[in-house]
């Protein structure tokens, strides 16, 4: 049986009067109408439906349960979630990302692939990925914003590492895997051994870009890697009018809502 | 190229922009009538006139108007004379929506012959452009007007220039209107599987009938580059002077050459009328030399330009088609000449700019001279013609090859097809790169050079972050660039069991972009309209005052800002279709 309407609304209100959060003790002080057992309860109800927060002040003896109203945007991000679940992010959140592996392996059990909660690597590379939630604020996220990912690789690292590559393969003129893992390994860009296999990926992503060729050489079975030898142009006549690079280029008609006469675009292009 | 004009996205905005270049350059009627040219193809007078609402004096003033400038030709449909029911000839009109779209690549044609010809070809190719067939009278009294000297040295000036443009091929003669309709190809889809017509049916003989060539296109294809028709047959005077003749015979000579003096005149007569008018496939064909020359500018260096110039200009005059595939086969020793000759050309050239006073006189003898002394770096560079042939064929992407062995030794061609597809790739990649970001790019060279793969592969190889990557994969396939293939593992075509892999397909995505050419073109000509719409009163009233002649009239100072605006705002839009235009002419006319 749920706890009474007016119960629940008492409550709230105290918490809101109390943005960091109330005590026990101090919520039976505010409200000393309401039993013990009513307000059991309706906290039980409140932390239910995901609009009650628990936290713990203090440390040893002195520890106490402190309960927080959560908004609307917070109350989304729990959505889904178990108590157990609930529990595991708040401790996460507390700790500010710095969870022991302990707790790692039960919340990638339960948490990963939530949107709430992404597994990275970081850049030692240890297999276990570290639990992450996305929207604390790090000081390490400000120097490199694409660190964690999806994609459970370290984008930043890959692209020092491919920016270190083009740099020597420019340098070198023509050169091949084995000189260019020497390189790496050389400048100790990894603190474990990069294999072959993941060097050669990232030059291959290289010559997806259009920055450097493969070519076969005579008198080896090696693969060369050189510059590209015909470049991507830097801007062609298309993508430098307004239609080239319009997100409603499939819509534009003459007489339609979208037209070159009243585009929003051009009168920004011709704007002197 | 026939059959992929012919299906409707692609030219449907081709259609669209040139409906839009002759409404601004020829009025609505005239607009009307190549509206519905262009919308219903290949048609009769009556069938124009009932389709577009006007009457039939305003139609046929209209086409007249349109076959003057070439944008639509006229063709004769006559049945066979001995067939049983022969219908009389009828006259068929099509538009020709190539040559309207290139009213946009009249500058890069000026130019182009005044950097080749001097200023008096720029000058005669402004006036076929100004008129579009024009007689060498009408050429003459307008050279006239234009160069402020006596009738006499304009004629010899036109003279001189139309025989050099014909001798260029950059002049043709205008096609006669007898010439039988173009024969259309079918596409293979649209006709029943057959067997094969067997040889000496009258089906295997219709088919070689319609092969062959009637007697009107070999008669015109003889005469196209010719200015004035064979005098062979014409000099017989005087070859049978000091021989006495029978009276009989005497009589009969007489006659004859009373009957030659009379063909001879009314030949003359007819080199007299004759209409010129610019030969676009022989312009868009040094175009796209020069395309293939500024790659090898860019790539390689200038030596190797000018090695692949000299063959490209050596095989022109074999080229029988525009879009060939490869170009004249070469030996080592021909290119060498040709590297010599236009060395030469250039430099005179460049002394015809410093010295004017001197260019004409001596032409010939200059040219001859420039043969035998060469200076040190143009022999140079011949020495160095065998190594850089040899670099570009060992070049993996191959712009020359061996093509084989000649009595002069081995010969080599140019590869334009594979060059101007390299072009157009590297166009593609840049349009990705700008529309999609680095991420887009790397997913249109990754299915490219891999074909088929699946959205994760994608992903892992392209070292994009899964979602980033499905984004710009379905931003992709709505903007033309990839495909989706669903490959089902069951016959219920269930999405849980079917492998969806995306790939890219090279030529329906040149065609989509080829398309989106034409169409940004068109909407920056809307915008250029609009704009100049917009400011009407003020351009009306900038022009009465050129009209009357004014050099100073009263404008307030907000309109004198408001022409300026106008002015560059007119300048950027101009400057961007013909910027444009050199796309349009590199997926489509190349």
């Amino acid at each position: 049986m749920s706890a009474p309407k007016a119960a629940l609304d008492a409550i709230v209100e105290v918490l809101r009067k109390h943005k960091k959060g109330v005590s026990d003790d101090v919520l039976q002080k505010e409200l000393p109408q309401m039993t013990p057992q009513d307000r059991a309860k309706a906290i039980n109800d409140l932390l239910g439906s995901k609009r009650l927060q628990l936290f713990h002040v203090g440390t040893g003896s002195k520890r106490t349960m402190h309960y927080k109203e959560i908004t609307a945007e917070e109350a989304a991000k729990y959505k889904g979630l178990g108590p157990e679940e609930t529990l595991l992010y708040q401790q996460i959140k507390s700790v500010g990302n710095t969870v022991d592996a302990g707790g790692r392996g039960r919340l990638l059990l339960g948490g990963k692939g939530w949107r709430g909660v992404r597994g990275s690597s970081p850049s030692d590379h240890t297999p276990l990925p570290h639990p992450r939630i996305l929207d604390i604020t790090q000081p390490c996220k400000a120097a490199h914003p694409q660190k964690y990912t999806e994609n459970q690789f370290d984008a930043a690292f890959i692209d020092a590492l491919r920016d270190a590559c083009m740099q020597f393969i420019q340098r070198k003129g023509n050169t091949t895997l084995r000189e260019i893992g020497e390189f790496i390994a050389s400048k100790k860009f990894a603190k474990v051994d990069l294999r072959d296999e993941d060097i050669h990926s990232i030059i291959q992503t290289l010559v997806y870009d259009g920055r450097v060729d493969t070519v076969a050489d005579e008198f080896d079975e090696e693969d060369h890697f050189t510059p590209i030898m015909h470049p991507v142009p830097p801007a062609t006549a298309f993508t430098s009018i307004p239609c080239g690079v319009c997100p409603v280029f499939s819509e534009c008609r003459d007489d339609g809502v979208v037209s070159p006469a009243t585009c929003e675009y051009f009168d920004k292009w011709l704007e002197f | 190229m026939a059959l992929s004009e012919t299906h409707g996205l692609k030219s449907q905005w081709a259609c669209r922009l040139a409906c839009q270049l002759i409404k601004s350059h020829h009025g609505e009627i005239t607009e009307a009538v190549c509206r519905q040219l262009v919308t219903r193809g290949l048609q009769t007078l009556p069938d124009i006139i009932r389709g577009c609402d006007l009457t039939g004096s305003q139609v046929k003033q209209a086409l007249l108007l349109l076959i003057q400038h070439n944008y639509a030709s006229v063709y004769t449909q006559k049945d066979d004379e001995n067939a049983r029911n022969a219908k009389p000839p009828v006259a068929l009109y099509e538009p020709n929506v190539d040559v309207i779209v290139q009213i946009l690549r009249r500058p890069r044609i000026l130019l182009h012959l005044r950097e080749e010809q001097g200023v008096r070809a720029e000058q005669v190719g402004e006036l076929m452009l100004e008129h579009g067939r024009i007689t060498y009278e009408q050429l003459a009294s307008a050279m006239a007007g234009r160069m402020e000297c006596s009738e006499q040295e304009a004629r010899h000036a036109a003279r001189d220039v139309l025989m050099a443009l014909i001798n260029f091929r950059c002049v043709e003669r205008a096609p006669p209107c007898n010439l039988p309709p173009p024969n259309v190809p079918t596409h293979p889809n649209a006709t029943k599987k057959r067997a094969k017509s067997s040889a000496g049916s009258a089906e295997a003989a219709a088919e070689e009938a319609a092969a062959l060539k009637s007697l009107e296109e070999l008669k015109y294809s003889h005469l196209r580059f010719k200015a004035q028709p064979s005098r062979a047959r014409m000099g017989t005077e005087g070859k049978q002077l000091g021989k006495k003749m029978h009276p009989a015979k005497s009589l009969l000579s007489s006659w004859t050459q009373m009957r030659q003096q009379r063909v001879k005149g009314s030949s003359l007569r007819q080199a007299m009328d004759v209409l010129w008018r610019l030969n676009y496939e022989e312009l868009n064909r040094r175009f796209r030399h020069a395309c293939c020359v500024r790659l090898a500018r860019s790539n390689y260096d200038e030596d190797t330009a000018t090695v692949m110039e000299a063959m490209l200009a050596a095989g022109r005059s074999c080229e029988t088609k525009l879009k060939e595939e490869r170009g004249a086969n070469l030996s080592v020793n021909q290119v060498q000449a040709n590297v010599r000759r236009i060395a030469g050309a250039k430099r005179r050239a460049q002394e015809d700019k410093e010295d004017e006073s001197e260019h004409g006189a001596d032409g010939l003898k200059d040219e001859e001279q420039e043969e035998q002394e060469q200076p040190e770096e143009v022999e140079e560079l011949c020495s160095k013609v065998s190594s850089i042939i040899g670099r570009l064929c060992a070049d993996p992407f191959e712009p020359m090859s061996y093509a084989n062995e000649g009595p002069q030794g081995s010969t080599f061609c140019v590869n334009m097809s594979r060059i101007i597809d390299q072009l157009k790739l590297k166009e593609l990649e840049a349009v990705a790169r700008d529309r999609y970001g680095t991420g887009g790019l790397r997913i249109f060279r990754l299915l490219f050079i891999h074909d088929q793969l699946e959205q994760k592969q994608v992903a892992d190889m392209s070292m994009l972050p899964p979602k980033e990557t499905r984004e710009l994969l379905y931003r992709m396939l709505q903007g033309g660039f990839v495909f989706l293939q669903d490959i089902p593992k069951t016959a219920d075509r269930a999405a849980s069991r079917t492998f969806y892999t995306w790939h890219v397909e090279w030529e329906p995505v040149s065609d989509h972009f080829s398309t989106n050419l034409y169409r940004a073109a068109g909407n920056v000509w809307a915008r250029l309209q609009h704009e100049l719409a917009k400011n009407k009163e003020l351009l009306d009233l900038v022009e009465e005052a050129q009209i009357v002649g004014q050099l100073t009239f009263n404008i307030t100072h907000e309109q004198k800002l408001k022409l300026g605006a106008l002015q560059r705002t007119a300048r950027v839009l101009e400057a961007s279709l013909i910027d444009m235009d050199e796309m349009i002419a590199l997926f489509n006319s190349y």
